[in-house]
C-alpha cells in the first residue's frame, strides 16, 4: 500500500517536470536566437551556423533550467493533490505531510543525478562549440580564447622565471623574452632575447638572437651573445593554460587539470577553484527545489498554476542571481570557493525548512 | 454627452495594471542589470555607494525599456478584464463608443510616447554613462588584496611574485618583481628584483607597500643586450601603485551617447560603417519611443476580445506581439546598417506594421462589434 501511493505521488512529478523543462528551454532559446540575431545578420554566416550555435546551446539551457522545472513540478504535483482533495485523504489515512514529500524529494534528487550527468557530459563539449561558433563565425573574434597575451609571467619549474612581451599560444612562440634562472634565490643566469619557439622534438624553448648573462657573486656580469639558444625551459605552451576560461564549456575533470597547471606555473587560480565548488553544489538544487516548492504549495493550500509559473520563474531568477553573485565573490575572494560555490543552495535550503516548518510538514 | 467618469474609470483600471506591470517589468531588469553588472568583476573593488549609485542611474534605461512591454500587458490585462466581467458590453450598450472607452488610454499611449522620445533620446543616455563611470571606478579600484605563495600577481605595471606570503603579518619569503615597460608594442626595458625576505602593507587603497631586505635588482634594455645593469641591495622600499599611469581613458558605447551626440559624430566620422552604426542607434530610440502608440493600436481590439479567456490570454498574447515587434526592430537595425538604401525605412517598418495590423484589427474586430 505504500508502496503504491509513493509511485502514484511520484508519477505526478515527470509530466509538468518535462513540460516546465520544454518551455521554459523554448523561451530562453527564443531568447539567445534574439540576443545574437543582430550579429548573425552582421556577419553573413548562413542559417545552418545559427541552427548549430542553437541546437547546441540546448544541453546548456536544460542544465540552468532543470532546477525551475523541477520546482514547477513539486508546485503542479502538490497543488493538483490538494484541489483534487487528494493531500486530505492523505491525511486521514494517517500519511504524514512529509511523508507525501518523499516521492518528489526522490524524483528531484533523481532530476539532480540527470543534470549533473548531462553538464559533465554533454553540456562542455556542446556549450563550447556553440561559443566558438558564436565568437569566430559570427563576430569574427578569431583570438576569443586569448591565445595570445600580452606582458605574461610564469615559472618554469624550481627557480627559473620567464617573462615575454608576447606570448601566442597558437604559433607556439614568445617575443621580448627574459628567463632569469636562480640558485639559492641568488640570480645566476638570465637569457633575454628578441624571440622563442617552442621545439617539440627538444621539448623546450629554443632562444633566438639575444644574450646570455651570469652572474656570479661580486664579480661582474658576463655577457654573451647567441643566434639561437637552446634554454633549460622546458614548459610546453599548452601547459600555461592561456586559453580564456568558459565556465560552462569545462568539466569538472577538466577543472581539476586545470588548476593543477596553474598551480604549476605559479598563475592566479581563484576562477577555477571557485567554478569547482560551484559545479560541484549544482545538482544539490534540485532537492533544495523540491524543498522551496512543497513549503510554497503547502503554506499557499494549492494556488492556481498561473501563480505556480510566476512563483517558479521568479524564484528560478532569483536562485540564479544568487549564484552568480555568490561566483562573483569568489573570483574576487571575497568569500571562500567553498562557500561561494555553497551558499545559494544553502541558503535557500534554510529557507525552505523554514517554510516547512510554518506549514508543519516537519 | 458622454461623462467622462466611464473613462477616468477604465483609466483607473489600465493604470492599476500599468503600475503593477511597470514595477515587475523594472524590478526584473534592475535583476537583470545587477547582476549583468555584478558578473563584469565590480566585487573586487565592491562599495556599496557606487554599486548603488551605478543601477540607479539605470533606472531612466530599463523604466524607457519597460516602459512599452509594460503598456501592452496592462491594456491587454485591464481590457481583458472589463471584457471578460461584461463592462465593455454595457459600456457598449450604454452608447459609448469605442473612441470614448478607450480615449484615455489613447492619451495614456500618447503621454507614455513623448516620455520615450525623453528618456530614449536624452535621460537614458546619459544615465547610462554615469553608470559605466561609476561601475570603471569599481573595476579599477582595489580594496583588497591577497597575496598567495608561489602566484604571480599583477599590480598595476609590476608583478609580484613570492614563495611564501603570510597574510597575517604580510612577510614574504623569496620575492620577485617584474616590470616590463614598452614602446608602443615592442618591448624597451624589463626590471628585475628579488629579494630574499621582505614585507608588505596596504597603504590607504593607493597601492601596495614593499620593504625588501637582502636582494638584487637588474635590467634588460632590449635596444642595448650588451649593457647590463645590475646591483645589490640590502634594503628597498617602494610602492606599488594600484593603478597604471598608462591607464586609457574609457570608450563611450553608442549607448551612452545622446542622440544628438551620435548624430554630431555620425557626422564627423570618417568611417562610414561607424557612422551607420551611430545614425541607426539614434533613430531606432526614435522608432522605440512609438512602441506604445502601436501597442494601443494592436492591443485595444485584442483585448476588448478577450470574452471568456480574460487575464490569462492577454498575458499570453503579450509574447508574441512582443516578439514580432522587437524581433522585427533588431533585424531592420542590422539591415540597415549593411545596406544603406534601407535606412531610415527599415527602422520604422515593425512600428509601421504594427500599427498596421493593429488598425486591421479596429476596422475587423471593433467597428463589427
Amino acid at each position: 500500500m505504500k508502496g503504491i501511493f509513493f509511485r502514484y505521488i511520484a508519477r505526478s512529478f515527470w509530466v509538468p517536470f518535462w513540460f516546465g523543462l520544454a518551455v521554459f528551454c523554448l523561451l530562453l532559446l527564443f531568447g539567445s536566437l534574439f540576443d545574437s540575431l543582430n550579429f548573425f545578420i552582421r556577419s553573413g554566416a548562413g542559417a545552418g551556423v545559427f541552427l548549430r550555435y542553437v541546437f547546441f546551446q540546448t544541453p546548456y539551457f536544460m542544465v540552468k533550467i532543470a532546477p525551475i522545472a523541477t520546482l514547477l513540478a513539486v508546485l503542479f504535483s502538490l497543488g493538483g493533490m490538494m484541489s483534487k482533495g487528494e493531500w486530505k485523504a492523505g491525511l486521514a489515512g494517517g500519511w504524514r505531510p512529509f511523508d507525501m514529500i518523499k516521492p518528489l524529494l526522490a524524483c528531484s534528487l533523481l532530476a539532480g543525478a540527470g543534470q549533473f550527468l548531462l553538464q559533465e557530459t554533454a553540456v562542455p563539449d556542446l556549450y563550447l562549440r556553440s561559443t566558438h561558433l558564436y565568437e569566430e563565425k559570427m563576430r569574427g573574434r578569431e583570438d576569443w580564447q586569448r591565445l595570445v597575451k600580452k606582458n605574461v609571467a610564469f615559472s618554469s619549474g624550481n627557480e627559473t622565471f620567464v617573462t615575454a612581451a608576447l606570448f601566442d599560444g597558437r604559433r607556439k612562440t614568445m617575443t621580448g623574452v627574459v628567463a632569469n634562472f636562480y640558485r639559492g634565490g641568488r640570480l645566476s643566469l638570465e637569457v633575454s632575447a628578441r624571440s622563442a619557439r617552442w621545439e617539440p622534438g627538444d621539448k623546450r624553448w629554443i632562444f633566438s638572437n639575444g644574450v646570455v648573462t651570469s652572474f656570479s657573486g661580486d664579480r661582474s656580469p658576463q655577457i654573451k651573445r647567441f643566434a639561437e639558444y637552446s634554454s633549460a625551459v622546458t614548459v610546453p605552451p599548452e601547459d600555461l593554460v592561456l586559453e580564456r576560461l568558459v565556465p560552462d564549456g569545462v568539466s569538472i575533470p577538466g577543472v581539476l587539470r586545470r588548476l593543477a597547471l596553474l598551480r604549476a606555473v605559479g598563475a592566479p587560480c581563484s576562477e577555477e577553484r571557485t567554478l569547482l565548488w560551484v559545479k560541484l553544489c549544482a545538482p544539490l538544487t534540485n532537492p533544495v527545489m523540491a524543498l522551496i516548492g512543497a513549503a510554497m504549495a503547502m503554506l499557499m493550500r494549492g494556488g492556481n498554476r498561473l501563480f505556480s509559473v510566476g512563483f517558479a520563474v521568479g524564484t528560478g531568477f532569483l536562485f540564479w542571481a544568487m549564484i552568480i553573485m555568490g561566483q562573483e565573490a569568489g573570483n574576487a575572494e571575497l568569500l571562500s570557493p567553498f562557500i561561494a560555490g555553497l551558499a545559494p543552495a544553502g541558503l535557500f535550503a534554510l529557507v525552505s525548512l523554514w517554510g516547512l516548518r510554518r506549514a508543519r510538514a516537519i | 454627452m458622454p461623462a467622462p467618469i466611464a473613462r477616468f474609470y477604465i483609466l483607473r483600471v489600465f493604470a492599476k495594471f500599468l503600475g503593477l506591470s511597470l514595477f515587475i517589468f523594472t524590478a526584473l531588469l534592475v535583476m537583470l542589470n545587477f547582476v549583468q553588472v555584478v558578473s563584469q568583476g565590480v566585487l573586487s573593488g565592491f562599495s556599496f555607494y557606487f554599486l548603488a549609485k551605478s543601477m540607479l542611474y539605470l533606472l531612466p534605461d530599463i523604466i524607457g525599456m519597460s516602459l512599452p512591454l509594460a503598456f501592452l500587458l496592462a491594456m491587454l490585462l485591464s481590457l481583458g478584464q472589463l471584457s471578460q466581467d461584461g463592462e465593455i458590453i454595457a459600456l457598449r450598450a450604454g452608447g459609448f463608443s469605442f473612441y470614448e472607452i478607450l480615449s484615455c488610454v489613447f492619451y495614456a499611449a500618447l503621454l507614455a510616447s513623448l516620455l520615450l522620445v525623453a528618456v530614449n533620446n536624452w535621460i537614458g543616455p546619459a544615465g547610462q554613462k554615469i553608470s559605466g563611470d561609476y561601475t570603471e571606478t569599481m573595476l579599477t579600484r582595489v580594496t583588497k588584496i591577497a597575496l598567495k605563495p608561489r602566484t604571480f600577481q599583477k599590480i598595476s605595471d609590476w608583478v609580484l611574485y613570492a614563495a611564501e606570503v603570510n597574510s597575517l603579518t604580510g612577510d614574504m619569503r623569496g620575492v620577485k618583481l617584474v616590470r616590463r615597460i614598452n614602446k608602443g608594442e615592442a618591448p624597451a626595458f624589463v626590471n628585475k628584483i628579488n629579494a630574499d625576505a621582505g614585507r608588505y602593507r596596504m597603504a590607504d587603497g593607493s597601492g601596495l607597500e614593499i620593504e625588501l631586505s637582502d636582494g638584487q635588482f637588474s635590467q634588460t634594455d632590449f635596444a642595448r643586450p650588451e649593457q647590463a645593469l645590475y646591483g645589490r641591495f640590502a634594503t628597498y622600499s617602494t610602492l606599488l601603485p594600484f593603478f597604471s599611469e598608462s591607464g586609457a581613458r574609457r570608450r563611450l558605447g553608442p549607448k551612452e551617447l545622446t542622440s544628438s551626440e551620435l548624430f554630431s559624430r555620425a557626422a564627423a566620422s570618417g568611417d562610414p560603417d561607424q557612422a551607420a552604426r551611430y545614425r541607426v542607434e539614434a533613430l531606432a530610440r526614435f522608432a522605440m519611443s512609438l512602441a506604445p502608440l502601436a501597442f494601443f493600436l494592436v492591443g485595444a481590439p485584442l483585448g476588448v476580445g478577450l470574452d471568456k479567456r480574460g487575464r490569462s490570454a492577454g498575458f499570453a498574447m503579450t509574447l508574441p506581439v512582443i516578439l514580432f515587434f522587437y524581433g522585427l526592430t533588431i533585424a531592420g537595425m542590422v539591415m540597415s546598417r549593411k545596406h544603406s538604401v534601407l535606412y531610415p525605412w527599415a527602422i520604422f517598418l515593425p512600428a509601421a506594421l504594427t500599427s498596421g495590423a493593429g488598425v486591421w484589427l479596429w476596422k475587423r474586430r471593433l467597428y463589427a462589434k
